[in-house]
Order: C-alpha cells, then structure tokens, then sequence
C-alpha cells in the first residue's frame, strides 16, 4: 500500500482539479499518516483524518486519538444502527476444558445485518472472545445441565483477555463494520462431576466461513456425556480409550447439529426426533447404522463401564425461532 | 416479482449485460441503483423505481431455490442492462448457482466518508465467486468529504485492493459522485452528471457476453427417429449458434464420438435450410442408425466441446423448505445427475475435504462431481441432483477435470 502511495499515480482523478484548495505540503505527509492509521485501525477514512489533522501529524497522537474516539463515534454509531435488524452472524463455541475433572464450555449467537460482514475476521475473531469470555462466567454446579446466562448482564462483563468490556468491544466492533452488531443469546457449561465420574464435552459449529475460527458457524452444538466407573483413574491413562471416548463425543455433537434431536430420549426410545433413537450416522463405519444408544450401549460394555449416557446437549441455528 | 412495471420500451437489439450492486448497508448501494433509474428514466432509458421499490428485494424461486433479489432493468445509448440487487452473499451465490440472473459485471459501492471497510473485501471475493471478471467502481457521498485528498486516498486504497484480489486495480473506472444528490435532482456536477459517467463506463469497461447465436452450435438430443425412405432424425432445442443443411457436426456424450453431416433441418413439419439458438428441431442425419444415437448426447460443431466424466462445482443443497432433503449426507454421496437431456449416476466429493465434514441442506458447497459416464461438459454448464423425483441441489460447472 505504502508503495503506490509512494509513486505518483499517471490517472488523474476527476477531482484533482480541487486540488488548489488542499493544504500545501505539509498535506501529502499527512496522507501517509491517515493511510497508515486506517490501515492499523481500520477507523473510517473521516476520522483517520480528522485525527491527524488534530494532533497536527502526530503519529502516535492520532493513533491514540483514534482509539478514544472510537469510544464515542462508536457509542454514537452503535446509537443510530441500535434499531435496526439484525439476523444474520454466527453462532459460536468456545470449550477451554472439555472434561475429566471440571467442564468449561461456552455457545453464543452474536448477531449483524448481513452475512458479508459474519465473514469478516473481524467479527468472527469477537464471537470468538465472547464464547470464551462467558466460558468463563457463571456458577460451578454438580448437576450436567446447560444455564442459560443473560445477555444483558454479560454485556457489563470484562472481555475475554482485553481490558474492555464486552458491551464496548461490540460497540467499537461497530464503529468498525458500521452495522448493528447484538448478542442475542449466551449458555455455558460450569460442571464438575462427583467421583468415579468423568464427563466430556463435544462441539461441532457447522460451516464455519474462517479457518482460524473453527467453532462458529450458522449452527452449532455442544453435548455433555459422562461415564462412571471404579477404576477411572486408570481407564483415563489409557489413550486408546481416551481417543475413542473423544470420537464419539465430536460424533454426538455433530449428530445433534445434523438431525435436530429435541430431546436425549432413553434406550427404548422410538421417537425419531429423539437423540437416542436416530440412527448414528456420525460415527462412522459399521456401527453407523445403529441407533445412538446401542453405539453408546456397545462400547459401554467394550470397556467395561458401569454407565455411560448422554447428560444433555444444545443446539442452536443462526436467527430461530426460540 | 411483486412491482409494477413501468411503460418504458427497451430495444432488445442492443447487446444485453447483466449487472450487480455490492456493497455496504449504509454505502448507498440502493440509493445508486434509484439514482441511475432517475437518470436514465430522463432520456427513456428507463423506468424510475423508488429507493423503497428497489430496497424490498422481493423473494422470488429460480429452480425451486429461495433467492432474495430485486431486479431492474435499464439502457443506456449502446446497451440494454438487467440490474440485479441482493441483500447478501448467500442470495449472491444462490443466484450464480441456479443462473437466475448470470452477472456479467458488478458496481461495488463505497462511501467516501469510511473508505473501504473491512467487509469491502468480502464483496470483491464475492464478485470473483460469481464469476465477475470486471468492475466498476462508484465513490460514494463524496459530498460529505471537504478534501479531495481524501478523495485521491479512497481511490488508492481502492485500486489496491482490487489488485490483491485479482482485480484490474490500474485501469479500473472508479466514479465520484453523490447518489443522493442525482436523486434529489440537485448538484448535477457531482448528481446526475456523475451517473451517467458510471454509466458510460460500464458501456466501455464491462464486457458483453458472447450472444447464444454466436457462439458454435449446439443441441441436446431429447429423441430419436427413424423415418422410413430418408433415414435418422434427433430432436431437441438448439442450445447455442446456429446449423445449416450441409454443416458437419459431431454426436458427442456416453463416451462416444461420431461424425456426420446434417442432411435436413425441420421444425414443425417445416424444411428449413437453418436452425438456431431458441429453436425446437429435428435434424436429419446422414449415415446413422436410429440406435446409434442416445438421448443424454449433444449434436455439436467438431471441436467445439469436450466431454468429461469428472469436473468441479459450486452446489446449492435445497433445504426442506425448499423441497430439499432432510437430513445432512456426507462426501462421497451417489446421487442421480440431470444436465441437459441426460441422466446419469454422479459421485460428489467434496473439493477440500475437511476431516468429516457433512453436507447440510442449505449449504453451499465446492465438489468433485464423478459422472458414470463422460458427457459434453463445459464451464458454466448447471445441472439438478435427484433422488427419485425429490430435486435436492443444483449446481454450476466451475472446472472440468477428465
């Protein structure tokens, strides 16, 4: 970029003509700098501006001028796209400890007005921190259920690893994509279960539009299963069994994200919309055309376990109807 | 389409591009779009459609698909212009897949108050998706921007850009003007004025595509006869150009390649001496046993096209809503092919086959399509899947392969 600024440009533009009316010299450095900063902080062009011109070419001092006005602009952006529709976005999971010992898992719906903007890394990258952020928040329980956080009282919440919160991150986010950006809804997993249990979490966002995100998508599941045992301590060490356990849990959530089961169901489960019930096309080879509890029913026996089910799962799918 | 339209009368012998507006929500995309109706509305190049009648982006069913889209039409001294207006990238694609509007070329809009922003790139990577090679670009609110230099840094920042993906970021039009002030009627130095210069770039910038007639000529056997005393007759609806009695041609698909010559034309019990581009025909054909041919064949110009059993596509999977599947499949799915007059058994594999990834309905996705059989496959080609009657994707030709 900064090398096409350098060289002149042949074409003249149509208003080049205006030019006489420019600052004299001191204006063409000032256009470096205004490149520069929108480059660093992809503030709108007005306002790149307008910051050096107030800093009086001051790199730094712009740059510092930009981050604090992005606090007001924003709020002022924010103010005026507040009403106005937002339904596309992504929806998102964050599962900093998937089991044995306490679970932590995250699943957000962050919304925006187009799904161009869904793309960006910019958006994907706060979708992320705030999965993360309320990975983190809630209270430990010692019951396998989902709580369902409010995204109000999220919103006053420092953000994941940044000294903002994540109100202000969503609103300097819209400072920067210049649409309504919402978060519509929050639930995590904050679970430690009682001895001789071991829980696991498994995650699967469907069709996630940037590769560094691989957890966000237009839907999303996560599901909780644990296993009980004497010997657990032991069965853990073994990574065979541990690669396994792994395996079926990416396939239980990634069944759930496929097949829209509305509830786990038992093992004499007939109902077709429930999880049990479906044939578990997810796992994979010769077992795929057993429903999902005899799957789970035959490698409880393989290794010997006392118990194994699926505790509980979410799924949620971008703009539905709640 | 729900709108009214309007009384003006477009000369249809004026080549006809199809365009597209890209760009950000508050960037004025449906402001230009109104804009260049009022402009050209003035010399009866079009009809005026409201910011409201435009911005509505009706709902529409090309091939059984969902696509949010409004359409107008307009022209300009050399040129008739359908103008296509989708609210995101999803509707984008979906239109490229099932063809409803090809997009020949593409205004991306950009406000000269936030220069391009991050989503700016999204668009380009959009129009490089659909298979636009060229376009134009409008600066917006220009107004709003007391200093040209300004101006000079949007237009750079621009051109850089659309060199990074693969844009002519040199020679790219790139207009300055104020949508809202042609709209208004006001200011006509950066109003009207400013519009018509897009316009007129479009005209000189943006390519027209090769017309049906020109290209070589092509039909797709639906059936095959066989008429006592004067020999073979296939029929079908010409595809593209145009075949006089006499011409040679090829019989290409199923793996087979044969040549003759067509002997007769005849459409509605009429001898011609020539079938083209839109017609239903029989031709006659010099040599061939009525079992030498096969529906699912073309009858083409030697050379002209290849056949293929094994190419890439971009694929719609219809949803439910949409009379689509259920449930997801994953890669390596069987289903059955329509293209053309054929049917065949296909295999598709997905493009980058990520670590058991499924295919949902809904999705967009880039596949390996295996046709049991090789047919006269070209880039641009659409084609259904079907299980049973149940129509599940469609797709577009991006490659061929084998």
């Amino acid at each position: 970029m900064l090398a096409s600024l350098r060289s002149p440009r042949a074409r003249p533009i149509s208003y080049a003509a205006f030019r006489s009316y420019s600052t004299p010299p001191a204006g063409s450095s000032n256009i470096k700098l205004v490149a520069e900063i929108r480059k660093l902080t992809n503030a709108p062009i007005s306002k790149a501006r307008q910051a050096v011109a107030e800093c009086n070419g001051d790199f730094q001092a712009a740059l510092k001028w930009v981050e604090q006005d992005m606090v007001a602009s924003g709020a002022a952006k924010a103010e005026k796209v507040k009403g106005r529709e937002a339904k596309e976005g992504l929806v998102a999971l964050s599962v900093p400890s998937n089991g044995f010992g306490t679970v932590k898992a995250a699943i957000v719906e962050l919304n925006c007005e187009s799904d161009f903007v869904a793309r960006t890394e910019q958006f994907g990258r706060l979708a992320q921190s705030i999965a993360r952020t309320v990975s983190e928040h809630g209270t430990e329980t010692s019951t396998p259920t989902f709580q369902s956080l409010s995204a109000e009282e999220l919103l006053q919440l420092p953000l994941f690893e940044s000294s903002k919160s994540v109100e202000a991150s969503i609103t300097d986010t819209i400072a920067m994509l210049g649409e309504n950006i919402t978060l519509r809804r929050a639930a995590n997993l904050f679970y430690t279960p009682e001895d001789k249990v071991a829980a696991r979490v498994g995650a699967y966002a469907h069709g996630p539009p940037i590769k560094a995100f691989p957890m966000q998508g237009k839907m999303g599941a996560l599901s909780l299963a644990s296993i009980r045992m004497s010997e657990l301590s032991k069965q853990l060490e073994d990574p065979k069994f541990v690669e396994e356990f792994n395996h079926i849990n990416s396939a239980l959530a990634k069944q759930i994200v496929g097949f829209s089961p509305t509830a786990v169901g038992t093992s004499t489960s007939t109902d077709e919309a429930h999880l049990y019930a479906g044939q578990f096309m997810m796992y994979g080879g010769e077992d795929a055309s057993l429903p999902v509890h005899e799957v789970l029913d035959k490698w409880r026996k393989k290794w010997s376990l006392e118990n194994f089910n699926v505790d509980a799962f979410l799924r949620w799918q971008l703009n539905e109807a709640q | 389409m729900t709108f009214v339209r309007g009384y003006a009368v477009f000369d249809r012998s004026k080549p006809h591009v199809n365009i597209g507006t890209i760009g950000h929500v508050d960037h004025g995309k449906t402001t230009l779009t109104a804009a260049i109706t009022k402009t050209l509305a003035e010399s009866g190049g079009a009809t005026f459609m409201s910011y409201d009648n435009i911005d509505r982006a009706p709902e529409e069913r090309a091939r059984g698909i969902t696509i949010n889209a409004a359409h107008i039409e307009y022209e300009t001294e050399s040129r008739h212009y359908g103008h296509i207006d989708c609210p995101g990238h999803a509707d984008y694609i979906k239109n490229m897949i099932t063809g409803a509007a090809q997009m020949d070329g593409a205004i991306i809009v950009v406000s000269a108050t936030d220069g391009q922003m991050p989503q700016t790139r999204e668009h380009l990577l959009l129009a490089r998706q659909v298979g636009v090679k060229k376009l134009v670009v409008f600066i917006n609110k220009v107004d709003q921007v007391a200093d040209p230099e300004m101006l000079e840094l949007v237009d750079m920042e621009m051109r850089d850009l659309l060199s990074t993906y693969n844009f002519d970021g040199e020679n790219t039009p790139i207009i300055m003007g104020s949508a809202l002030a042609a709209l208004e009627g006001r200011n006509p130095e950066i109003g009207a004025s400013k519009v018509l210069e897009l316009m007129a770039s479009c005209d000189s910038w943006l390519e027209v595509p090769a017309r049906d007639l020109d290209k070589p000529f092509l039909l797709a056997v639906e059936d095959v006869f066989s008429i006592s005393g004067r020999g073979t007759v296939v029929t079908g609806r010409v595809e593209r150009g145009i075949a006089n009695k006499g011409t040679e041609i090829e019989i290409i698909g199923w793996g087979e390649t044969k040549k003759t010559t067509i002997t007769g034309i005849e459409t509605f019990h009429k001898e011609l001496d020539r079938a083209e581009a839109g017609d239903n025909t029989g031709l006659l054909l010099r040599g061939m046993k009525r079992d030498e041919i096969r529906r699912g064949q073309v009858i083409a110009l030697p050379g002209s096209i290849k056949q293929v059993a094994k190419f890439e596509a971009q694929v719609y999977v219809l949803t439910k809503d949409e009379g689509g599947r259920y449930t997801p499949f994953a890669s390596g799915y069987k289903p059955q092919l329509f293209f053309r007059t054929a049917d065949v058994n296909a295999q598709l594999v997905l493009k980058e086959e990520e670590d058991g990834r499924m295919i949902m309905p809904g999705d967009n996705c880039e596949f390996v399509v295996t046709l049991h059989a090789a047919l006269a496959v070209e880039v641009g080609n659409r084609f259904t899947l079907r299980e049973g009657t149940r129509t599940i994707a469609t797709g577009v030709v991006t490659k061929t392969l084998e």
